[in-house]
């Protein structure tokens, strides 16, 4: 073999070789466990979104169709609906003149809407509900709430005598960044945790600012509040106590007398919604306004935790919107 | 360069490819074992059903080769496992086994899923999800401390002894051995033919035969005032069928109703409606069900009685101040059916027709305090008998299991527990300064209730 035949093997060779090794490292996965995980999770995302995948590989004709019969059912259906819902709002928003608590219709049918509570269709509903069982304490508290129905029936007559009323008052826009973000009830946690924490934190933020005491007292009720995806705000800290129980029940009980500082305290009176959802996980609240509960069963210790968020939050509230 | 150099090195080249590619191969062939090894895993727990031999794997005649002969003979004839046991062992020393091999629960459901060498980090429970810790996916393994690795390295040390010592496995595969014994109910039975010798041990054995008596009589009087039938089989089991074709028409409601994309407020209005009326029809019958039993007053009068001695026999023992006869006497008179002991101290099992015979210690507690809302106070409660617990010699160490389990497998665990007892760990980390005046006071009614 001359030399040069030499050399053009040896390129030959090497390239083959390299080739080879290339197409091997490129096509085969090693079945580590590790890659093997690798795989399950491609797989597996791959497999989440496998309905957008078929969506996108759709033609654009049919793209063009489907957003046509959408345009048109919109057209026919649902105008009907939305003329009697938006009836109803404009009923509503009439009638919440002149505004109590916020300059915010939504924050305003929304406050309203939660303290009428014992006024409304839906209260009836869940007295002769048999899955909340009324026991005696909760009868009475029915009762004694019933009593004002009459000047509340007088005064907003169609926001109290609403069907679904939620559902009526979900469809006024808000005006203002307060009522977007009261509105936001159960924030989207598919949208990530951060996402889900910010959320909470603005509403909390927002109603704090509102400085309307049934929306304080509500948003500390609400069980959603602490627990899923991680502590929101540092009240672990704040505490020196990693027990998120006792932190969640300290959060709502500094939240629930915050609220009694605002409207003379409306929101703390026995019929007030605070105390009907007290009542409902807690017998001893029944037929209390909230400071008398609070001195009755909130220990000296956890008083001086609560002190301490009442504090943070009181200074959240005076922060600039 | 010379000619012959090249050609040395070109020839260097092809052998070092050979023996890469060879060394591949070899690679892939070890990795196809592993496979089928796992696929064979899988296998095997499905076909251990039909297995017939049940004697002790290899592994165990390794770990025990003393008394791995005798092991295998006694398990061939089905005698039970204590037997293969230290007989030596006191009745203290088994029943601190008894209580280690329940909280190695779940040790043990790993290993009987993936084998003794599985990969035991995703057995410890999601940390508590403080303010600026990371977020993961639900799907995406959350990486344990240093603490938590440390424990568990040191529980499965613990777990596997005594998984060795009193499981029985089914030898239809050697490399994934299948317990096929409850190692939990063995070591019970066990105990229980143990004689005592020491006024603890009494103490101890004599207040697990008083919980087993009162929870028998508890059941007894709680089935009592439930009552019995006064219909006749045949219209209890058409209310019966009627029920369940009521349930399964719901069933239905919900499938249809998951269907609609965007369902309108008037779809998913109808389907509440639906939901209500079914739910209501159910429970009509429910209480048509109730109503037809009828309690016999004599058989009530003697449940009552026999219930009402137990329980004075069980309370009398919460005097003992013995932190192992409180615990047991505490978990009993409080419900309590599961490993988790972290919620101990605070009844969370108020329900059922028999609950009002009973007054378990945190109500005592209560009761003699000025506060009523036990809603507000369980966590005080709980932690209070916690600490009560300690003060009387229960095990608060950081070796203990209520440390294990608030380290590694509590609903959310706390990094912060491992390694530390639990006095420190609740000082330290887990309740606040104001929060431990208030746990102090119940302890102190705890204390003068029970120990003065």
């Amino acid at each position: 073999m001359s030399k040069r035949g030499f050399y053009k093997l040896m390129v030959f060779a090497i390239a083959v070789v390299i080739i080879a090794i290339a197409y091997r490292l490129l096509t085969v996965t090693p079945r580590t466990s590790e890659s093997l995980h690798k795989l399950n999770q491609s797989t597996h995302e791959s497999g989440g979104s496998s309905l957008d995948e078929a969506d996108s590989m759709l033609p654009d004709a049919i793209h063009n169709r489907i957003a046509q019969i959408t345009q048109e059912t919109l057209a026919t259906e649902e105008p009907q609906e939305d003329n009697e819902i938006n009836n109803q709002v404009e009923l509503i928003l009439e009638e919440l003149k002149p505004h109590k608590f916020s300059e915010d219709p939504f924050i305003e049918a929304y406050t309203l809407g939660y303290e009428a509570y014992f006024c409304s269709e839906q209260a009836v509903k869940d007295q002769h509900n048999p899955e909340l069982p009324m026991e005696p304490q909760l009868i009475d508290l029915f009762e004694q709430a019933r009593k004002d129905c009459d000047v509340t029936r007088a005064r907003y007559p169609h926001l109290v005598s609403l069907k679904d009323s939620y559902n009526i008052i979900k469809n006024i826009p808000p005006t203002t960044a307060a009522g977007r973000a009261i509105k936001t009830q159960v924030p989207d946690s598919a949208s990530g945790q951060q996402y889900y924490r910010d959320q909470l934190n603005n509403r909390l933020k927002h109603a704090l600012q509102s400085k309307i005491g049934p929306i304080i007292a509500e948003t500390g009720l609400a069980s959603y509040f602490y627990f899923q995806n991680g502590e929101t705000m540092p009240v672990s800290q704040w505490l020196n106590s990693q027990d998120i129980e006792y932190n969640r029940q300290v959060m709502k009980l500094a939240l629930g007398k915050l609220a009694c500082r605002y409207q003379d305290g409306m929101a703390c009176q026995p019929t007030s919604s605070q105390m009907f959802m007290l009542c409902i996980n807690d017998k001893t609240a029944c037929g209390l306004d909230f400071n008398t509960f609070y001195q009755q069963t909130v220990m000296p210790g956890m008083q001086k935790d609560v002190e301490i968020l009442i504090e943070k939050f009181a200074a959240m509230s005076e922060q600039h919107p | 360069m010379s000619q012959k150099l090249l050609a040395y090195l070109f020839y260097g080249f092809l052998v070092l490819m050979v023996v890469a590619a060879l060394f591949l191969l070899k690679y892939q062939l070890d990795q196809k074992d592993v496979k089928q090894q796992q696929i064979d895993s899988r296998a095997n727990l499905v076909s251990r059903l039909d297995s017939e031999a049940i004697v002790k794997p290899a592994l165990q005649q390794q770990a025990n080769p003393v008394n791995s002969q005798a092991t295998i003979s006694q398990q061939l004839e089905s005698q039970p496992t204590q037997e293969s046991a230290d007989q030596s062992l006191t009745y203290l020393q088994v029943y601190r086994q008894l209580q280690k091999v329940q909280a190695c629960q779940p040790y043990f459901r790993k290993w009987q899923a993936e084998g003794i060498k599985a990969d035991l980090t995703n057995i410890v429970r999601p940390a508590t999800r403080l303010f600026g810790a990371p977020d993961y996916l639900p799907t995406e393994p959350q990486p344990i401390s240093a603490g938590q690795q440390t424990m568990l390295n040191q529980w499965q040390a613990i777990c596997l002894n005594l998984w060795h010592e009193y499981g029985v496995f089914s030898l239809e595969r050697t490399d994934l051995p299948t317990l096929v014994n409850d190692i939990s109910t063995d070591i019970e039975r066990f105990l229980n033919t143990l004689p005592t010798k020491t006024a603890k041990e009494i103490a101890i054995k004599n207040v697990r035969k008083v919980a087993v008596q009162w929870q028998q009589s508890y059941k007894k009087l709680e089935q009592t005032l439930v009552g019995e039938d006064s219909v006749d089989e045949a219209q209890l089991l058409a209310w019966r069928e009627e029920i369940e074709r009521l349930k399964t028409l719901r069933t239905q409601i919900s499938k249809e109703f998951r269907t609609i994309d965007n369902p309108s407020d008037e779809e998913t209005n109808n389907m509440i409606e639906q939901q209500m009326e079914l739910y209501e029809q159910i429970t009509a019958i429910e209480k048509q069900i109730t109503a037809q039993k009828a309690v016999n007053k004599d058989a009530l009068a003697q449940a009552e009685t026999a219930f009402e001695s137990q329980n004075q026999a069980l309370n009398k023992l919460l005097y003992g101040r013995d932190g192992d006869v409180f615990f047991e006497a505490l978990r009993t008179l409080e419900g309590q059916q599961s490993n988790r002991i972290t919620t101990i101290g605070f009844n969370y099992n108020r329900f059922g027709k028999a609950n009002s015979y009973r007054v378990s210690p945190d109500q005592m507690v209560l009761e003699n305090s000025q506060w009523q809302s036990t809603h507000t106070q369980s966590n005080t409660l709980k932690y209070a008998a916690h600490l009560y617990l300690c003060d009387i010699g229960w095990d608060c160490s950081s070796e203990s299991i209520i440390m294990l389990q608030y380290c590694l497998f509590d609903v959310y665990t706390h990094p912060d527990a491992c390694g530390l007892d639990l006095r420190t760990f609740y000082q330290r980390h887990l309740i606040s300064t104001n929060h431990m005046m208030d746990i102090r006071y119940f302890k102190n009614i705890y204390t003068d209730l029970f120990y003065e």
